[in-house]
């Protein structure tokens, strides 16, 4: 037997103490940053004009299933490069429960706290620590590893940032791995 | 030859190192610093005689900053900037030194032995029993 795991994202109002958001979509299969804060607007309808931010995606992941423990986790943009003029902003590791993002109502502005640059892809070695924990991505008691059932992630938040020479279209289709151990 | 104007040296998660960046303002009133230190890559362009030349291409990472950033969070967001982007190794950095490894004519260099003979792989114990494997989760 395994972990199943599932992404997950949340979206609307920043709602309860520690924050979430109103809506939480389970099954999720893409990111597609666009000018939305609705997880199921498609991104084609809501374009990102040069220069613009997209709206934060507040994803994570979700394990349940059969397993002992979830650990050693990390994030990165792992394969195919953004053009001229896009740059992906994401969640700086997480090696405390203190660094954990806390949710905010998805906006474009520019997030200061996504300090992760994620434009080029990089090893997976190389990416960010993930933290676990129960309840939820907002939950405090986040640590390396983790043995509830169901047990989450800490937010995996990340941002699209343009500048006016980012070129019209749809950008290149990356890849973000999660990645983690379980036994 | 004018001086340019705006320019700050940043940490550039491209070039891993301090460059010069353009810093402007933007349509939302957030602060954009373009990186304007070229890249080892070349484009072909045409001059103003009509002969193709080749020239370096600018790195164009940019980092950008709310609108209202003050100087002192400035300060603390340039620092936690380049903490938190230091030694990042691209994928395509590393598949260019891949190409020039598998260039590499190991008999034709001086004092180099021969390629040792294949180590068996360590096989990675599984810890608890079951899974023990990585996992990917893409999305």
């Amino acid at each position: 037997m395994a972990a199943t795991f599932d992404w997950q994202e949340d979206t609307g109002t920043q709602t309860g103490s520690p924050t979430k958001g109103t809506t939480r979509t389970t099954g999720v299969t893409d990111v597609n940053w666009k000018n939305s804060g609705v997880q199921t607007d498609v991104y084609s309808s809501f374009p990102i004009t040069a220069g613009n931010n997209s709206y934060e995606k507040w994803q994570f992941g979700k394990f349940t299933g059969t397993f002992n423990q979830i650990l050693s986790g990390l994030f990165a943009h792992t394969a195919t490069a953004l053009g001229t003029g896009l740059t992906l902003k994401g969640t700086p590791a997480c090696t405390g429960d203190g660094d954990r993002l806390l949710y905010t109502t998805p906006a474009t502005t520019a997030n200061a706290n996504l300090t992760n640059d994620m434009t080029s892809a990089i090893a997976i070695g190389s990416g960010v620590a993930v933290f676990f924990g129960a309840t939820g991505p907002e939950a405090t008691g986040k640590a390396s590893s983790m043995t509830t059932n169901p047990c989450y992630t800490n937010f995996l938040t990340t941002q699209l940032q343009t500048s006016a020479s980012a070129a019209a279209g749809d950008t290149a289709q990356i890849t973000l791995t999660l990645q983690y151990q379980e036994n | 030859m004018e001086e340019p104007k705006n320019i700050k040296d940043i940490f550039c998660s491209k070039h891993q190192a301090v460059t010069p960046h353009k810093g402007s303002v933007d349509a939302n009133g957030e602060f954009l610093f373009e990186c304007i230190a070229e890249t080892a890559e070349t484009e072909e362009f045409t001059n103003q005689v009509g002969e193709k030349e080749t020239r370096p291409v600018p790195c164009g990472r940019f980092v950008k900053f709310p609108a209202d950033t003050t100087p002192e969070k400035f300060a603390e967001l340039l620092g936690k900037h380049e903490e938190v982007n230091v030694g990042q190794v691209s994928m395509e950095g590393q598949e260019k030194t891949l190409s020039l490894l598998l260039a590499v004519d190991q008999k034709a260099s001086d004092g180099t032995p021969e390629a040792p003979a294949e180590q068996p792989a360590e096989e990675t114990p599984g810890a608890n029993g079951a899974g023990g494997g990585g996992t990917n989760g893409q999305a």
